[in-house]
Parts: C-alpha cells; sequence; structure tokens
C-alpha cells in the first residue's frame, strides 16, 4: 500500500512541479501499474520535494492527502471542506491525462452489464479491462444519450481496432471512476508494461565510490594524546636475582645392597608376555601384478623379384681320338682287366643265389593293403528302389546296359502267385508293369521307366544296338522298345531333375524334371507267340543266324536281329525283328504322325502286332509223358566270340565286307533264304553248334535246333533256374535248379561233372564270374548268396554271404573296369543290392585257367570212367547172375553156346506146341487123328 | 696288355645272364667306352661317378687306410655294379631277375 501511495505522490508532484515529457509518459504507467516498484531516490525526492507541494494542493504533507483523496474514493468524505479541496486538486489533474485519454463515468447498471463491476470484476490492482467496440456502440443504440459513452460515440467509432480498454481510476484521481482510451499504442502499452525500473536502481547500487580522505583539523586532541605519552629519560636499569639450590649442591651417596636382603630395597620388575598384544600374522594379502615387456623391433627384408632363366647345358663328351687315347691308356686295360674278376664274382653270385630274394613279396602277388586277398567278403555298394514302383513287387529280371557303364535295368513283376494272378487277370490294374532303368549317380530316381503291356519276365539289351530293348511278358508275348531318343539322358551323369540350371526360373518344364515313361514300341501277335509266360529270352549273336530251316548262316549285317525265347508252353521260338522283304512301304511322314499318336518310336513298326516267330521249336517228349515246360536255355554261341567266323571264313567275310562298302546293297536276310543260289555270299557255318540245352521244370536236356530231342536227363530235384555256360569254357554249363545245382560237360552225358548235394534252401540264381574261370555264385531263396571256388574246393562253398532279408531272385554280373566289378543282386522285395567283388574274387590266381582246366578235363575223365565201370558192373552183374542161377542147377554148368540155346528154344516151343494141342483136342476143337504139330 | 684285352673283358662280361651294358667312365666324369645308348650311358656316368666318390669318401673317413673297391646298386629292375679305381671306374648293368 505504501508503494502506491508513493506512486501517487509521484504522481502528484509531477503534476504540480511540471515535469519533462518523459516524466508526463510515465505518469499513465503509475496509474495502471501498481506492481512498479517506487525507487528510493523518488522517494527520498518526493520527501525531499514535498515542500513544493505545499503552495498548490495547500496540504500539509502527503500522507494527508493520500487520506483525502482515498475517502473521495469511497464517497464517504468526513470533511466537506477538504473534499471541496480535492475535487479542485482533481479537476486539475485531468489536464496532465495525455492525449488519448479521456475521463468517463459508468454507471452501477453499465457497470454490470459490460462486467465492469468495480471491486468485482475491476480492483485497484488489474484496473484494466478490454471491452469490445460494438458492444460499447450497443449500450448507445439501446440507452442513447443516458448511456455513459454517447458522448464518445464519434471516437468509438473511429476506434481503428476492436477492442477498447476501459481503465478503472480508483480513487478518482482524474475526477471521474473511469479512462477510456482511444490510443491503441496506448492501450498496447497498458496491457504489455515495460519493465525496466529495477534495472535503475540496480546499477545505481552496484556503483562504488571509493572513500577520499579528508584533510585533517586539528580540535586539540592531539594535546590530549602528547599528554598520555610516556618519554624515557634515563637508561632502564637491569637486575639479576637467583634462588641458591641445596640439591644442586648435595652429592649423591651410593652403597651396595644385599639382594637377599629382608628388606626389599628393590623392586624386580619381571618381563611377561602380554597375552592382550598377542597377535599371529595368520593371513597376509599379497598382490603382484606381472607387466609384460613392451618393446618395439624392426626388421627389413630384402625382397627378390622372382625371374625367369635358363641354361642350357651339354654334357661333356669325349672325342673319338680321345676315347682312342684313353682307351690306349695302360691304366685304363689294367683297371678293366682286374675289375673283371670283381664283376664275375658279383654277376655269378646274383645268378647262383640272389641274395635279395624276398620269398614274402613273391607269395600272394600284389599285396593290396586292405581290400586286398584277405578281404573275400561281398560288399554293399549300392541299391536302387523305387518308392512307388518297386512296391509288392519282385525283380523278374536284371540286365547291364551293354556299353553304358553305370546303368542298369530292373524288370519288375507283380508278386502273385498263377491262381492269384488268373484271379486277378479280368481287372484292370492302373499301374503299368514296367522296366526301370536306373543310374549310378542316381539312386532316388530312375532314368527311365519302359512301360510294357503285361509283366515282364526277362528282358535282354540288344548287344549291337544296346538301344533297344527286346523282353518277354507273362502274357507270351514279344514286347520291343526303342529307347534311342533318351539315350542321351541316360548318359547325362548329373539327376536330371536337379539339373534347375537349365530354365530361367519361373520357366521350368516340369515334365523334364520327370522320368518319362516309354511306350513299348512293338509287341508280337498273340495268336503266334507263345501260349504261356515266357521263361528265357536271349538275342541270337551278332556273327550268325539261323534261317527259317534250323541251319545257322552267316550274319552279314553283323548285328543282332534274331531273338530266342522259350516258354511253358514247350516251345522254344526264334524270332526276327528285321522287315521282311516284301514289307510295309515306308510310310509318309504324315501317316507316321497319324498311327503315331503316343510318340513312339517307329523302329519296329513293321512287327507290331503281326509279328511271327521265324523258327518254332517245339519240344515234344521222345517218349509219351508229360510235355516239357522249358524254363531257360543256352545256346553255345556267345556275343562277341567270332572264333567260328575266324576259322572258317575270316577270308570270305572280309570280301563281303568290301562288297558292301563299295554300295552293293545286300539284304541279309535274302541272302541267307536264298543261299542256295548264292552259296558264295552266306555260307552256312558248319562250325556253329546247333544243339542248345533247355532247362525244364524237372529235366535238363540237350536239343538240336529243329531236331528231336537229342538227349535229356534230369539233372535237378526241381525247376531249373539257371542256365549258364562258363564264360572260359564254352562246353561246360552251369545248371541249378531244385535244392542243387551242377556242372555238366557237353557230350558228356553219363553225368554231371560236379553235382551238389541237397542245400537247406532253394536256389533261385546262378552267375559266373566273368574274370575267374573257377568261381561262380548261388544265389538262394533266404536271401544269401554261396561263392563257389573250384579252385579252392569243391565240396562246399567256398563263402557263404547273406544279402538281403527276403528271397533273391536274380543275380547279374558286370566287370566295370580291371578293378571293380559288380555283382547285381535283385531280391523278391523289388530291391536291387549293387555288390562289389572283391579282390580275391575278381582277381584270378596263379594259373587258374590251366588248373580249372585240367580239373574239368580230370572230372571228365573221371566221367568215362564210371561210364567204363557202369559197363563193367553190369557185365559183373550179369555174370553173378548167371553163377547164381548155375548153383541154383538152373542153369546147365557150362555156358551155353548159340547152338545149344537154340536147341533148347526149339524144344520149349515143341513142348507149348504139344500142350496147346492137347488142350485143343480135349475141347473138341481138334481132330485126335491129327498128328501134333511138331517143329524139327 | 692291349686295345684288344679291353675288348675281350668287355666280351666276356657280356656274355654273362642278364647283363645289359658295360660303361668306362673317366675320372673327369666323361665315359670312354660304353656298349649301351649314348644318353643313358651320359645320365649313368654323370650320375653313378659323384656316387662312387662320395662312397669311397665315407669309406675313406671312416678308416683312411680302406678304400672302396666294388659297390652294388640293387634297384627293381637291374643291379649297377660299379668298380672304382684311381684313375677310371668301369660299371655293368645286369638286369635283376622279374618275378
Amino acid at each position: 500500500m505504501s508503494a502506491k501511495r508513493t506512486s501517487r505522490e509521484s504522481l502528484a508532484k509531477s503534476a504540480t512541479s511540471q515535469d519533462s515529457d518523459s516524466q508526463k509518459s510515465r505518469t499513465p504507467i503509475n496509474l495502471q501499474s501498481a506492481s512498479t516498484p517506487p525507487t528510493g531516490q523518488r522517494r527520498s525526492g518526493s520527501q525531499i520535494g514535498s515542500p513544493l507541494l505545499k503552495p498548490g494542493s495547500g496540504m500539509s504533507s502527503a500522507g494527508n492527502r493520500d487520506k483525502a483523496g482515498s475517502a473521495v474514493g469511497k464517497n464517504a468524505s468526513p470533511a466537506p471542506a477538504a473534499k471541496a479541496a480535492v475535487k479542485a486538486e482533481i479537476a486539475e489533474n485531468i489536464q496532465y491525462l495525455p492525449p488519448g485519454l479521456h475521463t468517463i463515468f459508468i454507471s452501477s447498471t453499465t457497470q454490470q452489464s459490460l462486467q465492469l463491476r468495480v471491486d468485482e470484476d475491476l480492483t485497484q490492482e488489474s484496473n484494466l479491462k478490454l471491452i469490445g467496440k460494438d458492444v460499447l456502440l450497443d449500450d448507445i443504440q439501446t440507452a442513447g444519450q443516458a448511456s455513459s459513452f454517447f458522448e464518445f460515440q464519434q471516437q468509438i467509432q473511429a476506434y481503428p481496432e476492436n477492442e477498447i480498454a476501459i481503465i478503472y481510476d480508483y480513487d478518482y484521481f482524474y475526477s471521474q471512476n473511469f479512462l477510456i482510451c482511444f490510443d491503441p499504442k496506448l492501450k498496447k502499452f497498458m496491457e504489455m508494461p515495460p519493465v525496466t525500473l529495477p534495472l535503475d536502481e540496480v546499477t545505481e547500487t552496484e556503483q562504488y565510490v571509493p572513500p577520499v580522505s579528508k584533510p585533517w583539523i586539528s580540535l586539540g586532541s592531539e594535546k590530549e594524546i602528547e599528554e598520555e605519552r610516556l618519554v624515557l629519560n634515563r637508561p632502564l636499569k637491569r637486575y639479576k636475582i637467583k634462588v641458591p639450590s641445596r640439591s644442586s649442591q648435595q652429592k649423591p651417596t651410593f652403597k651396595d645392597v644385599d639382594p637377599d636382603d629382608k628388606k626389599k630395597m628393590f623392586i624386580n620388575i619381571e618381563p611377561y608376555e602380554d597375552k592382550q598384544f598377542d597377535l599371529k600374522k595368520i593371513e597376509l594379502d599379497i598382490a603382484i601384478q606381472a607387466a609384460p615387456e613392451f618393446r618395439e623391433n624392426f626388421s627389413q627384408t630384402i625382397w627378390k623379384y622372382p625371374k625367369n632363366q635358363w641354361t642350357q647345358y651339354e654334357p661333356r663328351e669325349y672325342s673319338e681320338e680321345e676315347k682312342m687315347k684313353y682307351l690306349a691308356d695302360p691304366k685304363l686295360i689294367n683297371v678293366v682287366v682286374n675289375s673283371y674278376d670283381l664283376f664275375k664274382q658279383a654277376l655269378q653270385q646274383n645268378i647262383i643265389h640272389d641274395p635279395f630274394y624276398l620269398d614274402w613279396t613273391r607269395l600272394g602277388g600284389q599285396l593290396d593293403g586292405l581290400g586286398g586277398p584277405g578281404d573275400s567278403h561281398l560288399k554293399e555298394y549300392q541299391s536302387f528302389t523305387d518308392i512307388h514302383n518297386s512296391k509288392d513287387k519282385i525283380v523278374t529280371c536284371v540286365q547291364w546296359h551293354p556299353t553304358l557303364r553305370g546303368i542298369i535295368a530292373v524288370s519288375l513283376a507283380v508278386r502273385q502267385g498263377f491262381d492269384e494272378r488268373s484271379e486277378n487277370l479280368s481287372r484292370i490294374t492302373t499301374a503299368p508293369s514296367l522296366i526301370l532303368i536306373w543310374s549310378f549317380v542316381d539312386p532316388i530316381q530312375p532314368k527311365l521307366f519302359l512301360e510294357a503291356p503285361d509283366d515282364i519276365q526277362c528282358f535282354q539289351f540288344s548287344p549291337s544296338e544296346p538301344h533297344i530293348i527286346a523282353g518277354g511278358c507273362v502274357n507270351g508275348q514279344i514286347v520291343m522298345w526303342d529307347i534311342q531318343q533318351y539315350e542321351e539322358r541316360i548318359k547325362n551323369p548329373r539327376g536330371d531333375h536337379r539339373d534347375k540350371d537349365l530354365f530361367i526360373p519361373g520357366f521350368e518344364d516340369e515334365t523334364f524334371f520327370q522320368t518319362p515313361h516309354i511306350r513299348f514300341c512293338a509287341v508280337s501277335s498273340i495268336e503266334h507267340s507263345h501260349a504261356e509266360p515266357i521263361t528265357d529270352l536271349q538275342w541270337i549273336p551278332d556273327h550268325f543266324q539261323i534261317t527259317a530251316q534250323g541251319l545257322p548262316t552267316e550274319n552279314l549285317s553283323m548285328s543282332c536281329s534274331q531273338l530266342m525265347t522259350c516258354a511253358f508252353d514247350s516251345q522254344v521260338l526264334i524270332w526276327e525283328t528285321r522287315a521282311p522283304r516284301t514289307g510295309v512301304k515306308p510310310s509318309t511322314k504324315k501317316e507316321r504322325e497319324v498311327i503315331n499318336p503316343l510318340g513312339v518310336p517307329l523302329t519296329f513298326k513293321h512287327l507290331d502286332l503281326s509279328w511271327k516267330p521265324l523258327l518254332r521249336v517245339t519240344l515234344a517228349n521222345a517218349e509219351s509223358g508229360p510235355d516239357f515246360a522249358p524254363r531257360k536255355f543256352s545256346i553255345r554261341e556267345q556275343q562277341g566270340d567270332r572264333d567260328v567266323l575266324n576259322k572258317e571264313e575270316k577270308d570270305l567275310f572280309e570280301k563281303k565286307k568290301d562288297n558292301r562298302d563299295s554300295g552293293q546293297f545286300v539284304n541279309p536276310v535274302d541272302d541267307a533264304l536264298s543261299k542256295g543260289q548264292v552259296p558264295s555270299k552266306a555260307k552256312v557255318l558248319q562250325n556253329v553248334d546247333t544243339f542248345f540245352y533247355v532247362g525244364t521244370e524237372t529235366k535238363f536236356e540237350d536239343y538240336h535246333a529243329y531236331s528231336l530231342t537229342a538227349w535229356y536227363s534230369s539233372v535237378v530235384d526241381g525247376p531249373v533256374v539257371a542256365l549258364k555256360r562258363s564264360p572260359f569254357f564254352k562246353d561246360i554249363v552251369l545248371v541249378a535248379g531244385g535244392w542243387t545245382f551242377s556242372l555238366w560237360r557237353e557230350k558228356v552225358h553219363s553225368g554231371a561233372l560236379l553235382h551238389t548235394s541237397s542245400m537247406k534252401e532253394k536256389v533261385t540264381d546262378a552267375e559266373w564270374s566273368p574274370t575267374r574261370s573257377g568261381v561262380f555264385f548261388i544265389s538262394k531263396q533266404n536271401g544269401s548268396i554261396d561263392i563257389w571256388d573250384v579252385v579252392d574246393r569243391t565240396h562246399a562253398p567256398s563263402l557263404t554271404q547273406s544279402i538281403s532279408s527276403s528271397s533273391i531272385t536274380y543275380l547279374s554280373i558286370k566287370n566295370i573296369s580291371s578293378k571293380q566289378q559288380l555283382l547285381a543282386a535283385a531280391d523278391s522285395n523289388g530291391t536291387l543290392h549293387i555288390l562289389e567283388v572283391p579282390w580275391a574274387l575278381r582277381q584270378p590266381v596263379n594259373q587258374e585257367f590251366q588248373v580249372v582246366t585240367s580239373y574239368f578235363d580230370r572230372e571228365t575223365e573221371r566221367r568215362e570212367f564210371v561210364k567204363k565201370r557202369w559197363d563193367i558192373r553190369e557185365e559183373e552183374k550179369r555174370e553173378k547172375e548167371r553163377l547164381a542161377a548155375l548153383k541154383a542147377g538152373i542153369a546147365p554148368a557150362h555156358n551155353p553156346s548159340q547152338e545149344e540155346i537154340d536147341i533148347r528154344m526149339k524144344n520149349e516151343y515143341n513142348e507149348f506146341i504139344q500142350f496147346e494141342y492137347h488142350i485143343l483136342r480135349e475141347m473138341g476143337l481138334r481132330d485126335e487123328n491129327e498128328a501134333p504139330p511138331v517143329q524139327q | 696288355m692291349s686295345q684288344a684285352e679291353v675288348e675281350e673283358t668287355i666280351k666276356r662280361i657280356q656274355t654273362h645272364k642278364g647283363v645289359q651294358g658295360f660303361i668306362i667312365v673317366s675320372t673327369e666324369g666323361g665315359f670312354v667306352r660304353s656298349t649301351i645308348d649314348n644318353s643313358t650311358t651320359m645320365s649313368l656316368s654323370g650320375l653313378v661317378k659323384p656316387l662312387a666318390d662320395k662312397a669311397r669318401s665315407a669309406i675313406r673317413d671312416l678308416d683312411p687306410q680302406n678304400d672302396l673297391t666294388f659297390l652294388r646298386i640293387r634297384t627293381k629292375k637291374q643291379e649297377i655294379l660299379v668298380a672304382p679305381d684311381k684313375d677310371y671306374l668301369t660299371v655293368v648293368l645286369q638286369a635283376t631277375e622279374q618275378a
């Protein structure tokens, strides 16, 4: 409050003293800004300057005036005289209002409507209120002349801004209760008053005025000080006073005292250990830090850049003259002659006895470390099984691709017996019968599927054209495939279905990754085929062919074209794959497309469904008995064995080759058929043995082509399952069937060279080793393989190894390389096991061939001997019987001669005639007078 | 002692079984007389000579009074017989009996 008062005082003072313009501009601030603190200077100034007010106001002090002012504001003036005086003063104040500010009286009703109620909306401290222009004009409109703002109507309308500031004059300093402002600048100033005054005070208080010394003025005090001062007028005196000490003068007297004296003249302080300070050092913390020594080292290496350099040199050689000179040197002659004895000794020593001969190294050939001769077990190399197609199927046949390495074909058949099969005959099976062609690089997915009309029992790649495959069906038909266009796919070492790089992503040909199914391209005519399942099929070797007359002739085309098959219907058929001369005309391309909707190669189009066998051999039994059901057959000639040709007509063959080269077209079939007319072109091969062996259900027979059974014998105790010729001995045949197997030699019909006793398990297949003449493999029904080595022993297999849990159905061996031989063993679960033949069973032992040859010769001799013995035994038996009869007295004691026998027989006959005559006479059929006919 | 005797000796050596060749090498390392082809002789004389020298030095180091008289090198294919002397070296090749 006091601050406020002082501001009013200053206002009053400025009003009276007619201050400068700047002071005038301050006044409104003081008016409305209560927070503005007055400066001390001003206060003192106003206090000091208060006498100046006296002439104008007539008031003794500012305090009085304030009191009067406040009394006026409250309309409660205690003294009328004072009020009048105040009024006069207020009227004066108006003239100091800045331009744009006008005093205005606002009635209490208007205050209420405009919310300008004194002491409610507006107080002494917050005395500013902004009223909208339109509000004021409305007020003028409604109240007319009675409106407080009527007189300012013009100014209000002219006012540029929207709101007009109304200031509450708390103590009627400017004669009215409100002030209205028509100056926008002033209004802004009032809204945001600058706060600058406190800064002034700060600057003044901080001013440091150094004190200024004033000249000293004497007022008599120096005299008083002078009087108090002490001044020495003589030198000071010094005294030394000392008190005499008695003890210092007395001399100490010492005497000896007995330590054992009763009077304790001394105190003995014994040393003792104070437990209180007995501390033991138990633990000690010690830390050691090792700091590595830091060193810097430098070394500089010399870099030598590589350089190419050449040196050419020539060994020193003596010229002829020099040599002659040296040779003439007696020293040299001496050396040579002297060294002779040494050399002789050494050389002869080497010849007589080689000291470096190691018996061990000569033993058993090369020792290849592990996997050498010691390891003689078959090792599983790979196994193939197709998840979808091998299920519940048995493998009927396995064939290696004749030329491509690591390609093997497997035929699958439904695991059904005859009854099941005939039951299911009417049902249409959706899954086609397949031959799977596998590659060693991909054991998951077969390379090709060959589709067949029915289950394939046996098949074979054509030896000369490996893309042609012939198969024999269960229904008796022959099926042909041509996989020429897929050869690339087979050869491709990478798995095709992984070969994604070939395609742009998103453009993959799905069919490319699938294994293609290949349809057969020809099938034989049903009427002319076998009536029973085909059990064996073979291509006739390319060096000869069989004519319709059953004569073997030379094959001029040198390619396999004939097939030989056998089936249960006791027939062996020979088929010709080439088109007959008067065959179908070559069809045009258009026709081909029409008749070839499945994209089947047209290689054997001429054969399809009309194919007839070239030759039919019926295995009729010579005696009346059941027909033979052939299961396997074996012919002597083998593929690639051209001995027959070479021996007989090598020259002729060469000539014919020349003929063909010169462009003369020779149809080999024609040649063969018309050999009678042109004997020089295709000669009957006399050396070709046309006998073939047929293994039947129970028998083993020797047949001549197109003739009757030459010989037969029951050799095994069950159906023949394998009939294999040794690759080394063309006349040695391995016959397996039932529970036994035996080795036979051609033309030795008295018995087998080797015949095993019955085994515990049924034999399922047999296979010769292609490299060891004395080794063959026998597979058995329990899934094991017996390995026989006639060099090792002949009474038992040299090794038995279990391969599969199910029965092994087929064996096939292939010599992959000189270091690898693989045996394919298929089982009845549709799995094909590829086994690696160990070194010992692959590598022929020393002179094996000779050993085996001599073994077979020995056995043959034995057979001959046995035969001879049979004759002898027969003779002996007869003799024995005769002797026995003699002893009984039936026969004459002597050997009857032919004459005697005749006489005896004649007598017997006469006796019979007489006997007959008597009977007839008794019956009355003969005349009694008739003499009995007696032959003389 | 004449040149004919040298030839006679060579002939006699060659009559032995398995003898493939006979070479006389001089101290300098060059060959003086050979019964086999030039290149083989060249490489053989160039390699066998230092070997024989080394062998001799080894023997001498072991016992200074000892000396190398004969060297037989047994190989898989042949035996190399070396008779070293002060001035000349004679080499005979003999095939070892093959299994």
